[in-house]
């Protein structure tokens, strides 16, 4: 196969499978099982270029897209990523009535638009995969009907919009001062002049927007809360597990000390940690507070753009697939905080849960205890990894506010472990199997990298 | 050795996972039995201990030059500690399959305990610090869990709350004195830090602030000043996990930890020092506040408190072996306090305020001499465990020239017997307090509650002989038997004459204080209350703890609070409450949903990231 190909099929695979089942409704009645049937085919199918490919390096379309190891593991996470999320919501969509083939089929754009991210490697191609991305997942914000997450998803579109024109104005900025849209040539060039680096930073924006950096995270815990939880936990990983590659991409080019951005980022990490965690604190609402808990987490992940290529590689990577698997457990378990109508996500609702679901709430407890850091789960690993490499490169107070804002987390994750062993309460939620066999596999994995970090290392080593 | 561990972890995770399934009978078989089985497994390797092996298991973490591998260390120490650990538990669990019977969450809190356990031997058995600390964080997981085990009563969840709050303030210090020793000594191994704390690789003033980084963990878990105050609330849990947990074994986690590091605290003047004082000063005030608690377990909370307060004490001096002599035998009388405390709680239906009690041995005989026995031993009555191993540490105390806190030490068993023996005539001696009801009820409890009673009272009663006084004989089998693990040995000589005083000296002031005790309370029994009405300031000083909850709640939780509600003030009231008055009309008209949003917070949330960039850009031209 020509490189053309092997670059672009991922993207050609996922948008294909948003498109095959939307058309899939049209021909077949009563769908419902079959479209969840295939969804789960497709994401099997999709991360199958990684495993024919893995350590293949390919360019198309003039260098505008590229496949490399980084868009492979990129390309299976987020196969696993978007799997998990269609068996959740398979329930979820039939008890808060959401129509599935529209769903799935947005939820694949979503992940092509994602891919696309990964692979481009020219700014415009990049902005209209974000794009992309961004379209699709204002629809899916919005795709219940009910008050919260119409209205979620409306401030979405509009901070949406906002940030994107942001961005664009950066990309132009860029355009109009070194001419190029290639990322590496403009760097190479050598020519770092006001309205460039001027370019860059509100290229940047756009990218901090969708990470959830402070100031700019505002839309977040409404979208979170308002959107349906599946969603959520999408929004929560997905779209952050692209940036991750993204930026590790751009420390490849050594953007960042090039670009002296250090000081940037490092203000922007720290309010992002202390206001996430701080603001996290007295919300009530177990997707807010996860919400805050995602924003806190951009923080630590984004103190990581700080350090060079070899070691960002290793780390950002272990960091991200630790939090995927957490933050897929956790928002599995309160994707199914549901009485039918509206979600029931209350941190209330869950005293005395671990009673009537002993497994369930086990894992969950798991997810927040590793989510706060503590030793020696894989949560604990992911930010040990990251503080001592960012101390060994002289980001001493960074890493003590880190530190700080780890602390500060553990007191409302343990709230909720509080809340669910130590109080009583008389709500019920049922579990189907399918969010019972994806705790269960996060379960194992939680604990499979708690007793073994190392094996990640050795998968990237190759 | 490995399987010491798998046993009990396996038996937690099957009664996770199948508790719900399985009948009451096979739970109250098989938990006990894991225990068992790796008690056998510890005494059947007992043997190889003397020669200290290192069981690695695999690498688990390494970063640059840092190892840490996942392995066991097996030597003198950890096999003293892991026979008590797993004997004591199983006596334990096989009390509580009685004690818990008639509980709806019976395999649950065999799980709980079955886990417990688990941590507990990783604690003891690491043979590095990050290891120890994982088992340290576990333990005191299972004990919150175990705490809060009755959530249905707010006190046991506000309690368990306590305990982890109160704990991570410790485990803070504890984590950064952790971190600190990874980047001065390059390694987490127990032998290469203490290597390098004797050798001097560590500077001794670092070496100082790294000791009371770790012992402030060590206040928090071993409940000594200033954080003991989550123990005495702890017991709002079942009775025999306050046996277990908060008597027996993961309060003196903290006493093990300064014995394994002992190399680096003995080089740490300073820290030992701190050491030492905190621990005799945390002895002596608690058992003052001991002698006018009126409920059975809040009396034995303190005189937790006090005992460990010893064995800090004992470490800080520089008197490990009797640090971990003391730990043992305590272990063996204070979870037969408790456990006998329990048989009564159950035996008067609950009530465990010991005004309603008394006169209870002639309804249960042999909860009562067992307890008596355990009594006895706490006191220091010559002839029983804890008279052995608490003559041992004031001993050395008064040898290695600590003088002032050899006399805080003496007196503190005074008040010692005197408080447990007011508890024991107060609850088995005198007149029948309780109403007819309970009397009625009163009963001896069964077998698989007594049977471990008394095979606690047998130890208790004989421990001590394993290291007899100096004057009688020079050779200890026990100090000889931990003399490999001490880096720095002590060159105390003991002058035998005046060893003989000073054991003549406790003995009588131990029988002084049992003495008062049945002045006061059997033979005038009104005189307690003149005398507290006669001095009201001390005797409500003493009966309110003085006043350190209040205190607390004072000077940390209200600013902590008044802070975080600050936040809410500022940051999160307004959008919540934004939202929230928006729901209130669910028409969902788009239009009107639009001037709502464009009047409200979109614009305020537009606002922010228009903030952003202009903060981003200034600080590009201000050339950040």
């Amino acid at each position: 196969m020509s490189d053309t190909y092997i670059t672009s099929l991922p993207v050609i695979l996922a948008a294909l499978s948003g498109i095959l089942i939307l058309v899939l409704d049209l021909f077949i009645k009563k769908s419902e099982k079959i479209v969840f049937f295939f969804s789960i085919l497709f994401s099997i199918i999709i991360p199958l270029p990684a495993f024919l490919f893995y350590g293949l390096k390919t360019k198309a379309f003039s260098n505008q897209l590229l496949t490399d190891n980084l868009s492979y593991i990129f390309l299976m996470l987020i196969s696993i990523i978007s799997l998990s999320v269609i068996l959740i919501s398979f329930s979820y969509n039939k008890r808060r009535e959401i129509r599935y083939n529209e769903f799935y089929a947005l939820l694949f754009l979503a992940n092509a638009g994602l891919i696309s991210i990964v692979s481009s490697y020219n700014l415009l191609v990049l902005f209209l995969s974000f794009e992309i991305f961004s379209f699709s997942s204002y629809i899916l914000t919005g795709i219940v009907k009910d008050r919260l997450s119409s209205e979620a998803s409306f401030k979405y579109i509009y901070t949406g919009i906002i940030s994107s024109s942001v961005g664009l104005l950066g990309i132009a900025f860029i355009y109009g001062t070194s001419g190029s849209l290639y990322i590496d040539k403009i760097i190479l060039n050598g020519n770092y002049n006001l309205g460039l680096i001027a370019g860059f930073i509100l290229f940047l924006i756009n990218i901090f927007f969708k990470f959830s950096i402070v100031p700019f995270h505002i839309w977040t815990p409404d979208v979170y809360e308002g959107a349906p939880t599946p969603v959520s936990s999408y929004f929560s990983v997905a779209p952050k597990l692209a940036i991750i590659i993204f930026v590790i991409r751009l420390i490849n080019i050594n953007f960042i000390n090039l670009m002296n951005f250090q000081t940037l980022i490092w203000i922007l990490s720290a309010a992002t940690i202390l206001w996430g965690n701080l603001a996290a604190l007295k919300q009530k609402n177990l997707k807010r507070i996860m919400a805050y808990s995602a924003i806190a987490h951009s923080g630590y992940i984004s103190m990581g753009f700080l350090i060079p290529f070899d070691l960002a590689y290793k780390y950002l990577i272990f960091y991200s697939i630790s939090y995927i698997f957490l933050n897929l457990s956790a928002f599995t378990f309160i994707s199914y905080l549901t009485n039918g109508v509206k979600d029931d996500a209350e941190l209330e609702n869950i005293s005395g849960l671990s009673q009537k679901k002993p497994f369930e709430s086990f894992v969950f407890t798991l997810a927040l205890i590793s989510l706060a850091g503590f030793p020696p789960t894989v949560g604990f690993f992911a930010k040990f990894y990251l503080f001592i490499a960012l101390i060994k490169q002289g980001f001493l107070y960074i890493t003590l506010i880190a530190i700080l804002g780890t602390v500060i987390s553990v007191f409302y994750y343990f709230r909720i472990i509080m809340y669910l062993y130590f109080k009583e309460g008389e709500k019920e939620f049922g579990f189907d199997i399918w969010g019972r066999i994806v705790l269960f596999f996060n379960m194992i994995i939680i604990l499979f990298l708690s007793f073994y970090p190392e094996i990640i290392f050795k998968f990237l080593r190759g | 050795m490995i399987w010491v561990l798998i046993f009990p972890l396996l038996s937690s995770f099957l009664l996770v996972v199948f508790g719900k399934y399985l009948s009451k009978k096979i739970v109250s078989f098989t938990a006990p039995l894991s225990i068992l089985i790796s008690f056998i497994i510890s005494l059947f390797y007992f043997s190889r201990a003397s020669e200290g092996i290192i069981y690695k298991i695999y690498n688990w973490i390494s970063v640059g030059n840092l190892k840490i591998d996942i392995a066991l260390k097996w030597d003198p120490l950890s096999s003293v500690m892991v026979l008590m650990v797993t004997g004591v538990s199983f006596l334990i669990h096989v009390y509580a399959t009685g004690y818990m019977h008639e509980d709806k969450s019976f395999s649950r809190f065999f799980a709980y305990m079955n886990l417990f356990t688990f941590f507990m031997l990783v604690l003891v058995l690491s043979s590095s610090i990050i290891m120890m600390f994982v088992g340290w964080e576990g333990v005191g997981l299972c004990s919150y869990l175990l705490i809060g085990f009755w959530f249905e009563k707010e006190s046991a969840s506000k309690a368990g709350m306590k305990a982890f709050i109160v704990n991570r303030i410790g485990d803070l210090g504890f984590l950064i004195g952790i971190f600190w020793i990874l980047y001065t000594v390059k390694s987490a191994d127990f032998d290469l830090i203490n290597a390098a704390a004797v050798s001097g690789k560590i500077p001794v003033a670092i070496a100082s602030l790294i000791g009371i980084l770790l012992f402030i963990g060590a206040t928090g878990k071993s409940a000594q000043i200033p954080l003991y105050v989550w123990l005495p609330d702890a017991m709002e849990g079942p009775t025999p996990v306050s046996a277990l947990i908060h008597a027996a074994t993961m309060v003196t986690a903290g006493v093990y930890m300064i014995v394994r590091l002992n190399g680096l605290f003995s080089v740490a003047h300073f820290a030992s020092t701190v050491v030492a004082v905190v621990g005799v000063f945390t002895a002596f005030y608690a058992a003052t506040i001991a002698i006018t608690q009126n409920d059975i377990k809040k009396v034995l909370a303190y005189s937790t408190i006090s005992q460990i307060g010893y064995m800090i004490f004992a470490a800080g001096i520089g008197a490990y072996s009797a640090a971990i002599f003391h730990l043992i035998t305590h272990a063996f009388f204070k979870a037969l306090l408790f456990l006998g405390a329990g048989s009564v709680i159950h035996a008067m239906g609950g009530i465990q305020d010991m005004r309603k009690m008394g006169n209870l041995r002639k309804y249960m005989p042999v909860t009562f001499y067992t307890f008596l026995i355990a009594g006895l031993a706490i006191s220091g009555i010559p002839g029983f465990a804890g008279f052995f191993s608490k003559d041992e540490i004031l001993a050395s105390s008064y040898f290695s020239g600590h003088k002032i806190l050899w006399s805080i030490g003496v007196l503190t068993a005074l008040l010692t017997a005197f408080y447990i023996f007011r508890l024991i005539f107060m609850t088995f001696y005198g007149k029948e307090r309780m109403d007819e009801e309970t009397k009625h009820h009163l009963h001896e409890s069964p077998k698989s509650m007594t049977i471990p009673l008394i095979i606690l009272a047998f130890f208790a009663a004989i421990g001590g002989y394993v290291s007899l006084p100096k004057f009688i004989s020079e050779h200890s089998i026990w100090e000889e038997y931990l003399h490999k693990i001490i880096y720095v040995k002590s060159e105390l000589h003991f002058i035998h004459s005046i060893e003989l005083n000073l054991t003549l000296l406790s003995s009588a002031l131990a029988f002084l204080g049992v003495l008062i005790a049945w002045y006061l309370y059997v033979k005038k029994p009104n005189l307690p209350i003149i005398i507290s009405n006669k001095i009201p300031f001390i005797y409500k000083l003493l009966l309110n703890k003085y006043y350190v909850d209040e205190i607390y709640e004072f000077v940390f939780v209200n600013p902590f609070v008044f802070g975080s509600e600050g936040i809410y003030e500022w940051f999160d009231k307004p959008v919540i409450d934004g939202t929230v008055n928006g729901s209130g009309k669910t028409t969902l008209f788009l239009g009107k949903l639009l001037s709502k949003l464009q009047t409200g917070q979109i614009r305020d949330y537009i606002y922010s990231i228009l903030f952003g960039v202009a903060l981003l850009l200034t600080l590009l031209l201000m050339g950040v």
